[in-house]
């Protein structure tokens, strides 16, 4: 049986207003699975194809699908269904009280049976089950870059978006991140992370995709 | 010696200490990292030693206790660069260029000297070409080297950075590395870090651990990759 | 709001002396009957077109004076009783009343289309450094210009929050109940952040020295002509006369 590519990118255009384009005519597929480092010097366009992605941002030109869903349909929640993202910014804007009402939000908002549950189910794969009735800001730094990664996979997206997802954190924390990409890969979703960590890339990433001087090279 | 931390202790009120005991000096001009997990205090110990908390034992400059100094002098003396550099700017300028001569500005400095340290420091962190930019345009690694520039136009003779190299791209992190050791003044600098980073070779090579509130070392950097380490502390260019 | 332009004399003018000629046109309010101020309101408009954003501040004018002018003409024409009634087609209104509404009216528009050419040629950094310049002290100036620099941040925060929130599966894009959701799901992760970010704010400019001397350096000193003085030193005493006469009429 063949599945079809998680992640179809064809000619993809992007730039903001008023200034150069960061990409023309990209075209990337993503076979479930798969596990993908995207890296390259700051200001190349690596987090804006993540927001293409995530339909934070409207290509110039070009088409992209998710799983079957165009990221910049009408409907933000079909793109939700599909797709988890960890932002730089996601571990200052929690919203809930308490943890395990942080990471079962998204399954709450998409009306998925029992969120709870899922919730629990994915603390307990980053083995962070002792946290779920702590109060998310009362966590530390490495604490909480694990609990909005929780959130993000809670609700079983095909593809999962991570920028910097490893940025400041200590050895333990960074292997706990590591076996759950790992993890994620084996179940079949497929995984883009953008990072300035050679030593983190090569750990999970089975594909380059390296934004460079001469153009943008998968390998 | 010119930082000199004797006994030094803190604690959230209410809460256990988060270090307590802390003792080490620093040679004017040198350069040690302090490598500690999440959750042990990094952030916290970096306010700590540059004297704007209330710590219980010995911070002395000179011989002359932190806390004690004047507003004028404590701003002469030290600088941290943490790690949401944007909170550092000080949202005065409009211009990269002004943000940075801010620090010199408020030291009621001539203008050429203003400029000469402005210019210096944008030149430290690559930045020059930026200077006419707009401050709220710049990216993340951009405005990780606008705070570096903002602090180092200061000429501090002590220098703490928390984190220090997360968003920069492996360029921009050379040629920090490479400025840092040829300052045209004598300052020391503290790296605190998750764990030693490839980036300071030849920039570092006395490195303190931070454990559960308890200081262990120093160690050299070739110690510090023979020795067992507390299980957080990352070693960069070692498998996870 | 800050919009750049061709190089005029009015740009180039210090920001102070664009602050006199918002005292001077103030002052002029209580002052001068409607035609002055209708007048001087088209020289400003005037102005602004010269600046390279006539359209802009008249469609703003428009919008936001539209449903004063409307409402000051209803109630002051036709709601309450003032001199003697006229007839306005099928209905009784108040001429005098008419009257004041216009000059209520003119009076507003006026400050605020001068209020507005100043915001939109003035940048708060560029106002601060002026100030810096005329000796005022540091933390009085940071006072008057910190809230204009800290919208921009905080709507860069609302933005990141938007986006996170639309991740999750609420949408700014659906239904007004969905906005709403979301609207309100933003402010608590927004406020959080202004009242832990303050005192790290704080901390930072304590630590690059503000405030630590009364008087801060400028890296771009600000150098005006003794000429320029002169004519502030004018419009103020303009802005000042026209108080005077004030209290002399009444």
């Amino acid at each position: 049986m063949t599945r079809e590519d998680t992640v179809i990118a064809e000619d993809l255009s992007f730039g903001y207003p008023g200034q150069a384009r960061l990409f023309e005519r990209l075209s990337l597929r993503f076979a479930p699975g798969t596990v993908v480092a995207v890296l390259g010097p700051n200001g190349r366009g690596k987090s804006s194809l993540l927001r293409l992605f995530a339909g934070l941002e409207q290509p110039l030109a070009g088409r992209i699908s998710v799983a079957g869903v165009d990221p910049a349909g009408p409907e933000a929640r079909d793109l939700a269904r599909v797709a988890g993202m960890v932002a730089q910014s996601s571990d200052r804007h929690f919203l809930r009280t308490k943890v395990q009402d942080e990471v079962a939000l998204t399954a709450r908002n998409l009306y998925l049976p029992d969120p709870a549950a899922l919730a629990a189910q994915a603390l307990e794969r980053l083995g962070i089950t002792g946290l779920a009735a702590q109060h998310p800001l009362d966590l530390d730094a490495g604490e909480k870059r694990l609990v909005a990664l929780a959130s993000a996979i809670a609700h079983g997206p095909r593809l999962l978006l991570l920028d910097e997802i490893q940025r400041g954190l200590d050895r333990i924390n960074r292997q706990k991140v590591i076996r759950l990409i790992r993890a994620e890969a084996a179940q079949g979703t497929t995984i883009l992370a953008v990072t300035h960590d050679r030593d983190f890339a090569e750990a999970i990433a089975g594909a380059e995709l390296v934004f460079g001087d001469d153009g943008i090279r998968l390998t | 010696m010119a930082l000199n931390v004797s006994d030094l202790s803190f604690s959230w009120p209410g809460k256990p200490p988060l270090f307590r005991g802390l003792s080490f000096a620093l040679a004017p001009g040198e350069r040690l990292s302090i490598l500690a997990g999440n959750g042990m205090g990094k952030t916290t110990l970096a306010r700590g030693l540059a004297g704007f908390l209330t710590t219980e034992g010995g911070l002395y400059w000179q011989g002359e206790a932190l806390n004690s100094m004047s507003r004028a002098d404590h701003a002469r003396l030290v600088q941290i660069v943490g790690q949401r550099p944007h909170l550092q700017l000080s949202g005065r300028g409009y211009s990269l260029r002004e943000e940075v001569a801010f620090g010199p500005e408020n030291l009621g400095l001539p203008v050429a000297e203003i400029r000469a340290r402005t210019a210096e420091a944008l030149h430290f962190l690559n930045l020059t070409h930026l200077a006419e930019r707009d401050c709220r345009r710049l990216s993340g690694g951009e405005t990780q080297r606008a705070a570096l520039a903002g602090a180092l136009a200061m000429r501090p003779r002590l220098l703490i950075l928390d984190e220090p190299m997360t968003d920069l791209d492996a360029e921009s992190r050379d040629a920090l590395a490479g400025h840092l050791r040829s300052l045209p003044w004598e300052m020391a600098v503290i790296f605190l870090d998750i764990g030693w980073q490839s980036w300071m070779a030849g920039l570092v090579d006395r490195h303190l651990l931070l454990d559960q509130g308890e200081m262990h070392g120093p160690l050299t950097t070739e110690a510090l990759f023979a020795t067992p380490l507390p299980e957080r502390i990352f070693l960069a260019g070692q498998p996870a | 709001m800050y919009r750049p332009g061709p190089d005029t004399l009015w740009r180039r003018a210090s920001p102070l002396t664009r602050l006199a000629v918002l005292a001077v046109v103030a002052a002029m309010l209580p002052l001068w009957p409607a035609p002055v101020l209708l007048g001087a309101l088209c020289l400003a408009l005037a102005g602004a077109a010269g600046l390279g954003f006539g359209r802009a501040l008249g469609l703003r004018l428009l919008v936001l004076m539209s449903p004063v002018g409307l409402a000051l003409g209803l109630v002051h024409g036709f709601l309450i009783e003032r001199g003697p009634p006229g007839i306005c087609g099928p209905f009784a209104c108040y001429p005098e009343g008419l009257r004041y509404a216009l000059l209520v009216f003119s009076r507003l528009a006026l400050l605020l289309s001068v209020s507005l050419i100043f915001v939109m040629t003035t940048r708060p950094s560029d106002l601060a450094r002026a100030l810096d310049g005329a000796g005022v002290r540091p933390s009085v100036s940071y006072l008057l210009t910190a809230p204009l620099s800290l919208v921009e941040s905080v709507g860069q925060e609302a933005r990141q929050i938007r986006d996170s929130l639309q991740m999750r599966g609420l949408s700014a894009r659906s239904t007004l109940r969905e906005r709403f959701r979301m609207l309100a799901g933003m402010v608590n992760p927004l406020v959080r952040g202004l009242i832990t970010e303050a005192p790290i704010r704080a901390e930072a400019l304590e630590m690059r020295g503000f405030r630590a001397s009364p008087k801060r350096g400028l890296i771009d000193p600000v150098e005006e002509t003794a000429r320029e003085i002169w004519l502030r030193r004018g419009l103020l005493a303009l802005a000042l006369l026209q108080l005077g006469l004030l209290l002399l009429w009444r």
